[in-house]
């Protein structure tokens, strides 16, 4: 196979120039908003019409391409070396990408609406948009590259504008700390990337995923070598590695999947990103940003060997689990939905890892539309109790109360109608309770875990059960935490008045919020319904999005299941899968019902408040310590070997430098006086000759160097018409 | 309007005369240093010219790239000691640097 | 096209050298020099030295031109724009035209096509463009020993332009 033809130039299209325009309007409007942002007045609105136009191109690109069953793909060479291959870049956008730029786009311009109003008050509101921008243009970057280089690049692109945006409260100390560990751990995770970005290179010396995937497809197993074979410019190379660096390759990747996507071991980062503004979190950590890792795992998914896979199966059924129990017991509003989105990234690695391609991205889609619906929802909660703080402190009335603390909160059904109808349809889709489009996905994966755990019990591994186990419990725990927060926050009495008791009739100063707040929160609710994505409520099957996706077959060469086999056995569990899900989520509910539902009017307080929760409780709140053991056992760690390392610098390295250096002293001392006596003496002696010599023929020299240097020219001259002539 | 090798080593021949000249007339040091280097760069046409057709060695590339580290070498060390000699002399011309006379 | 654009450079050579000779100002003359570097730098493209016309721009331009306009700096010698005698002119002038006239007569006396080498390559039509790559390999192999001298040569010169530059008054030490 030519590795030239594989990646040769493709033609530029018309509808390549709509994608490029797609993603070179957010970068126009971040220059304009950052340059001249402070001179125009109206500046929120270009951005949300901006990006409201992007979304109006990306759905004519979405329609060109789903109805057409066309791939656009436009890709010209970067950096061209004589024979060898060129490094190419490109533009490609199938079904699946269309898909996600259409969400990404659409929901991006939901939030900058929905920020016009929430961000108002904020100083830096045009900073705000400006970054906005810049986040999504580098978002519908890695969206649309065609290799995985240029993935990389916007990949740490989102990385940056993450920590710009988790850190636009710059002057809250905790915020700066959020976005630095965001920053880091995101890093750590793209190491991994970067050395699988090493391993491809040097097996396929490129970089473009249609390539990689035709030349995986031809590899073979040797040996227990993994051999590539293919030409470059005519000459026949032939690569040859052992088998354990396609394992190490593919868990480099999703290393970096486990860091964007707030996956276990280094899911810290997503709670303490809630220190940014909410609009952000429903953008970014909810819809966007960390989807962008299920994304990259999808893209390379063909490419993955089955160890990985069940590396990643087995991280996103852990990460699913610690999500969704650190959500039973936090009281800030927004990391309960921070660690359920953890819970939810958490299901849709696991359904990757499982070979549930579909019914990962599925879920995606329908996440990213209920997670933004909640956060934005809970948005409007704490703007509404922001306000309702400002109208105390007029009223003479200086409370400093978390704003975002559920416990200060209950009841707010009355003062929030809106709110919370909206509130329940899109938590009512979180729960995965029925007629919603989260009940359908999340059956379509628990049906995928199943059909894995029987299809690799057939092959020996009967642990896999453990898996679809863990699920299910993940599912109950998400009902319960969706209806803890559901019935803390909306049901029962107001309860700030209890903590504060200065603030009796707070309860009527609080207001709904604004028609730029409710119609994003409209849209993305009436998304959280399952018309949207099937026309049958128990089965995603028939649904759209299921028949326009096709998943890719593995093109390692070492598959451990069938996937026709899986796809068969998903069907035989689905009616299975259906009945459990929901009878777990309907117990989830319940149980919060009892818990918190019930005996609302009990001082609920003074029981969170308790001087010693027990051990699970604890585990709970504290995300099974995992930040502390970070801080005290890694991080101490890596401050312990720098200063050993120190210490041997200092000690021995030093020491040897100077010694090394009192031995030259010596030798230069020997040096000198050899130089002083033997070496001085003779040069002097030339030089005394030589200004004999001089002296005596400077009666004939003028001193002038130039003339010297003529008169030497044309004596040359005489030599050179010798020469020739 | 071909390009041929002739072409190459006339402009070479032009540039190396310029040289020639700007160093017999010029009175500041460090215009002298300027005409040397045109004539440097005048050596490298050349080599550069007739390695054309020694596509596979090319020993006249790699003669030229030795000649363009030679002359930065060369320059950095001139400039020093121009710097040295402006300091004795307080002056760059090189008629009044005469001392060599007597 | 690529005849023309060469042509256009071959005379932007000469110019500016000729404006390097002429011009009184010796700031201008650098300014002139940094343009017969850049255009014999594109020059060089057309014999396929790619790698060469880099190495020019970056250690002309880039290194010794920027010494240079220090050394004009450092000596204060933009206003002093004294002009040599016309004698000088004329010896120098005379000297050069002779020099050109030889050069260009002797090499057009000469028929290369008849050289073994030049020959061979011209039958070959061998017209492709040498890449970095042959650069880099002969460096490394049939030229390595230059290449390592003139590494430690760079770092002489270094070291010693550094010293000359530094130390002063040695002749007051002297005395």
């Amino acid at each position: 196979m030519e590795l030239n033809h594989l990646i040769q130039s493709l033609p530029f299209s018309n509808l390549a120039a709509i994608a490029s325009l797609v993603f070179c309007l957010p970068i126009l409007v971040f220059l304009i908003l950052l340059f001249f942002g402070h001179l125009i007045k109206k500046s929120d609105w270009i951005a949300t019409i901006g990006m409201g136009l992007n979304f109006v191109l990306c759905a004519y690109l979405f329609s060109q391409i789903w109805f057409n069953n066309q791939v656009i793909h436009w890709r010209f060479d970067w950096i061209h070396l004589a024979g060898s291959q060129s490094i190419t870049l490109g533009l490609k956008l199938d079904k699946l990408s269309s898909l996600l730029l259409v969400s990404v786009t659409f929901i991006s311009t939901l939030v900058h609406l929905f920020s016009q109003d929430y961000m108002h008050d904020d100083k830096q509101y045009v900073r705000y948009f400006a970054y906005l921008n810049v986040f999504t243009t580098s978002m519908l970057g890695i969206v649309m590259a065609d290799n995985l280089l240029l993935i990389f690049v916007f990949w740490e692109l989102v990385g940056l504008t993450s920590y710009l945006l988790i850190g636009f409260w710059y002057q809250k100390d905790t915020a700066i700390r959020a976005s630095k560990k965001a920053f880091l751990l995101n890093k750590i995770g793209d190491i991994g990337f970067l050395a699988g970005l090493m391993i491809i290179w040097t097996m396929c010396g490129t970089f473009d995923l249609e390539a990689l995937y035709q030349l995986y497809t031809t590899s073979h197993i040797i040996d227990g070598n993994w051999v590539l074979t293919y030409t470059v410019s005519g000459l026949v190379v032939v690569k040859s590695i052992p088998m354990i660096w396609l394992t190490v390759l593919g868990l480099g990747i999703f290393a970096a999947c486990v860091g964007k996507s707030a996956q276990f071991p280094l899911q810290i980062w997503l709670p303490d990103a809630m220190e940014g503004p909410t609009p952000v979190s429903a953008l970014i950590h909810a819809a966007t940003m960390v989807a962008a890792g299920v994304y990259l795992l999808a893209r390379v998914f063909p490419l993955l060997d089955y160890h990985v896979l069940i590396v990643v199966a087995i991280t996103g059924a852990i990460s699913a689990l610690m999500g969704a129990y650190a959500a039973t017991s936090q009281y800030d509003i927004k990391k309960i939905l921070a660690y359920s989105t953890i819970s939810q990234l958490g299901y849709m690695v696991m359904a990757m890892g499982v070979g549930a391609f579909k019914a990962s991205l599925f879920h995606l889609f329908t996440h990213a539309f209920f997670k933004a619906g909640l956060f934005l929802s809970v948005g409007a909660v704490i703007h509404a109790m922001h306000h309702l703080q400002h109208t105390l402190e007029h009223k003479g009335l200086d409370l400093h109360f978390d704003p975002q603390n559920v416990h200060l909160m209950g009841g707010l059904r009355k003062a929030l109608p809106f709110t919370f109808v909206i509130y329940c349809v899109t938590a009512w889709a979180a729960m995965g309770l029925p007629l919603s489009t989260g009940f359908v996905s999340k059956d379509a994966i628990l049906a995928g875990t199943l059909a894995w755990a029987d299809a690799m019990s057939n092959q020996g591994y009967v642990w896999a059960y453990i898996i679809p186990f863990i699920a299910f419990f993940t599912a109950f725990f998400t009902a319960f935490y969706m209806g803890r927060q559901l019935f803390v926050v909306f049901f029962g009495e107001f309860k700030l008045p209890k903590v504060y008791t200065n603030a009796k009739d707070a309860f009527k100063y609080i207001h709904d919020i604004e028609w730029k707040m409710k119609i994003p929160l409209l849209l993305l609710a009436c998304m959280s319904i399952f018309i949207i994505f099937t026309p049958n409520p128990f089965d995603g099957e028939a649904g759209w999005l299921y028949q326009g996706i096709s998943s890719v077959p593995s093109a390692v060469p070492n598959v451990l299941i069938n996937s026709t086999e899986l796809s068969e056995l998903t069907h035989h569990y689905h009616w299975i899968a259906l009945g459990l899900s929901l009878l777990v989520a309907g117990a989830g509910v319940g149980a919060a019902y009892l818990k918190y539902g019930r005996n609302v009017a009990n001082n609920q307080i003074a029981s969170n408040y308790q001087s010693n929760p027990g051990l699970m409780k604890r585990l709970s709140i504290n995300n099974f310590y995992l930040d502390y053991l970070y801080k005290n056992y890694a991080t101490s760690l890596i401050i312990k070997v720098a200063d050993s390392i120190a210490q041997f610098d200092n000690k021995v390295i030093d020491k040897a430098i100077n010694g090394i250096g009192v031995f030259y002293v010596i030798v230069s001392h020997i040096v000198a006086w050899k130089d002083k006596y033997i070496v001085d003496g003779f040069v002097n002696t030339v030089v005394f000759s030589v200004s004999k010599i001089g002296t005596s023929s400077a009666k004939i020299q003028g001193g002038k160097v130039q003339l010297y240097f003529a008169w030497m020219l044309i004596g040359v001259m005489g030599l050179l018409i010798w020469f020739v002539w | 309007m071909k390009i041929t090798l002739e072409l190459f080593l006339l402009i070479g021949a032009i540039l190396f005369c310029l040289g020639l000249y700007i160093i017999i007339t010029k009175k500041n040091v460090i215009m002298v240093l300027m005409g040397i280097e045109l004539i440097l760069n005048a050596s490298n046409v050349n080599l550069l010219a007739f390695s054309k057709f020694d596509p596979f060695r090319i020993q006249g590339q790699m003669f030229s790239i030795f000649i363009i580290v030679i002359a930065a070498a060369e320059a950095a060390v001139a400039l020093a000691i121009v710097l040295r000699v402006y300091e004795l002399y307080k002056t760059v011309d090189l008629d009044k640097i005469n001392q060599l006379k007597d | 096209m690529n005849e023309i654009i060469f042509y256009l450079f071959a005379i932007l050579t000469i110019l500016s050298a000729f404006a390097v000779a002429i011009v009184k100002n010796v700031l201008y003359a650098a300014f002139g020099l940094m343009f017969t570097f850049i255009s014999l730098a594109v020059m060089y493209l057309y014999v396929g030295a790619d790698f060469v016309a880099i190495t020019q721009i970056m250690v002309y331009v880039g290194g010794v031109l920027v010494l240079i306009v220090f050394g004009i700096m450092l000596t204060s010698s933009v206003q002093n724009n004294e002009t040599a005698l016309f004698g000088r002119k004329l010896l120098g002038a005379v000297v050069s035209i002779l020099f050109l006239v030889i050069i260009v007569s002797g090499f057009l006396k000469v028929d290369f096509a008849s050289l073994e080498w030049i020959n061979q390559q011209l039958r070959l039509g061998h017209t492709q463009a040498v890449t970095s790559q042959h650069v880099g390999f002969n460096l490394l192999t049939t030229n390595l020993l230059p290449f390592e001298l003139a590494a430690i040569l760079l770092m002489v010169a270094l070291i010693g332009a550094a010293l000359m530059a530094k130390f002063k008054n040695s002749e007051d030490v002297e005395k």
